[in-house]
């Protein structure tokens, strides 16, 4: 028990006296799972929007795969861009392993299938009379899927967020395409796995503080936005 | 200009069950025309396939004008619009509800504000205007749904069941709104209604419906004063509970 409270007072010492290598981690690790998430909705959100929307040849397998990869062992996803990156690998040229970018690439494969496939969920649950009263006053194709879209944005948000949450949960896949090098491609989860292997668990202990802060201000984020979402 | 429309031998199937069984009728532009039926006779089928919401399995619905039959596409979507039983609005305030089906037809700017607040104080929802239009009564959306249908001037309005979610006194505005359609922009009006008294009032040309077929139709005035179906008999003088 001492040797919990001795972590927590020196984890909250470290973040008080704003320890510069325990910022410079935080502030890689929202880099990194900050990009990701950009580049995940950006593909995501239209993905899983065009699965809703649109009907085409393969739709059902591709809604049945993003629900697949939803699920998706990280240290599988880890692995797959470890082959992809590897110096043997199709994309080896790149000279991309155990950098930030491989880090950014890991969490992309990883948020990707969540924030595509709950944007089909979102969705496709609104119901077809919006559809239809777009339609019925004049909309065009895009502006009745935009219709639609708009009403289920609090949701969509939603996606984003948890493939955020998570992106900067995630420590399998960032550890094999990372490689945790100290000041370069350590992260907080990677600091906390490394740390407390090593029992040195201020450092641990405060980066974990930091990762339920985020959740914490996460969820807030999305209930305010969810409150302003059904009354915008 | 007014938009007529014009059913060919229509069916319409859902699976087993027969919606429609190869109508063919016509509502001619500028003239109120009122469908009526007991549940399940196939009067929100055959709107739906008016608003070309839907297909039909068989036949053929065109829409005209003066200048002869329009080509199905934005265009005509364009000239008509549908008022459903339960008007639907999308989440934002009542205003931008109301907006909707003009910036959808690229009117902007001062027309759109002069449009909207015409629209607003005609229907009564000026004090509502910037409320949430997901928070207002079904009464209230159903008068925002009149303004919205109202704001975009159409040849032809398909309205289903309008008064259903009324109180008397929001009927009478919904009269009255149709009213001035009929008379500013010569608007055609096909209405489903359950209200018999309403159709009576208020309907030109009187349509009657059983298990998806029109059973019988012609001038409002002779079809609910002189039925030559027992079926429409009986079904006007309310022997058949719908």
């Amino acid at each position: 028990m001492d040797t919990i409270l001795q972590g927590v007072s020196r984890a909250f010492g470290l973040l008080a006296s704003f320890d510069r290598e325990l910022y410079s981690i935080i502030f890689l690790s929202l880099k990194v799972s900050g990009l990701a998430v950009i580049i995940a909705a950006s593909l995501g959100i239209p993905l899983g929007a065009l699965c809703a929307l649109r009907r085409f040849p393969g739709r059902g397998v591709a809604i049945t795969l993003l629900n697949t990869l939803m699920g998706l062992p990280p240290v599988v996803a880890g692995l797959l861009v470890y082959l992809f990156l590897s110096r043997s690998g199709p994309l080896g040229f790149l000279g991309l392993l155990f950098s930030p970018s491989a880090m950014v690439i890991a969490q992309v494969v990883i948020a990707l299938p969540i924030v595509s496939a709950l944007t089909w969920s979102a969705v496709a649950s609104v119901g077809t009379e919006v559809r239809e009263t777009a339609i019925v006053l004049g909309a065009g194709r895009m502006a009745v899927d935009w219709a639609v879209l708009k009403e289920a944005r609090v949701s969509v948000l939603a996606a984003v967020i948890a493939g955020f949450g998570r992106a900067t949960a995630e420590v399998g896949a960032v550890l094999m395409v990372g490689g945790n090098i100290g000041g370069y491609t350590r992260v907080m989860t990677t600091t906390i796995a490394m740390e407390t292997s090593k029992g040195s668990f201020e450092l641990a202990i405060a980066l974990g503080v930091v990762l339920l802060s985020l959740a914490f201000i996460i969820n807030f984020a999305l209930r305010a936005v969810q409150g302003r979402g059904s009354m915008a | 200009m007014s938009i007529g429309a014009r059913l060919s031998g229509v069916s319409k199937r859902f699976g087993a069950r027969e919606a429609l069984a190869g109508i063919s009728c016509e509502m001619p532009p500028g003239v109120f025309s009122v469908i009526i039926g007991p549940n399940g006779s196939g009067k929100t089928t055959l709107m739906r396939l008016m608003a070309r919401l839907d297909a039909p399995t068989a036949g053929a619905v065109e829409h005209y004008d003066g200048s002869g039959v329009i080509t199905p596409g934005l265009g005509l979507m364009r000239r008509m619009t549908l008022i459903p039983q339960r008007a639907v609005m999308f989440t934002t305030t009542v205003e931008k509800n109301v907006a909707y089906g003009l910036k959808a037809r690229g009117i902007k700017g001062g027309e759109l504000e002069a449009r909207v607040s015409e629209a607003l104080a005609l229907t009564g929802l000026e004090g509502l205007a910037h409320e949430q239009a997901k928070k207002i009564s079904g009464g209230e959306a159903q008068r925002a749904a009149i303004a919205r249908a109202y704001a975009i001037r159409p040849e032809l309005l398909l309205l289903d069941e309008p008064t259903a979610n009324l109180d008397p006194e929001g009927g009478k505005l919904m009269e009255r709104v149709i009213a001035k359609m009929r008379e500013e922009f010569g608007t055609t009006i096909v209405m489903v209604t359950h209200n018999l008294f309403l159709a009576r009032r208020i309907g030109e040309l009187a349509f009657v419906m059983d298990s998806g077929r029109v059973v019988e139709h012609g001038l409002a005035a002779e079809v609910f004063g002189r039925p030559r179906q027992e079926f429409t008999r009986r079904f006007v003088s309310g022997d058949i509970i719908y």
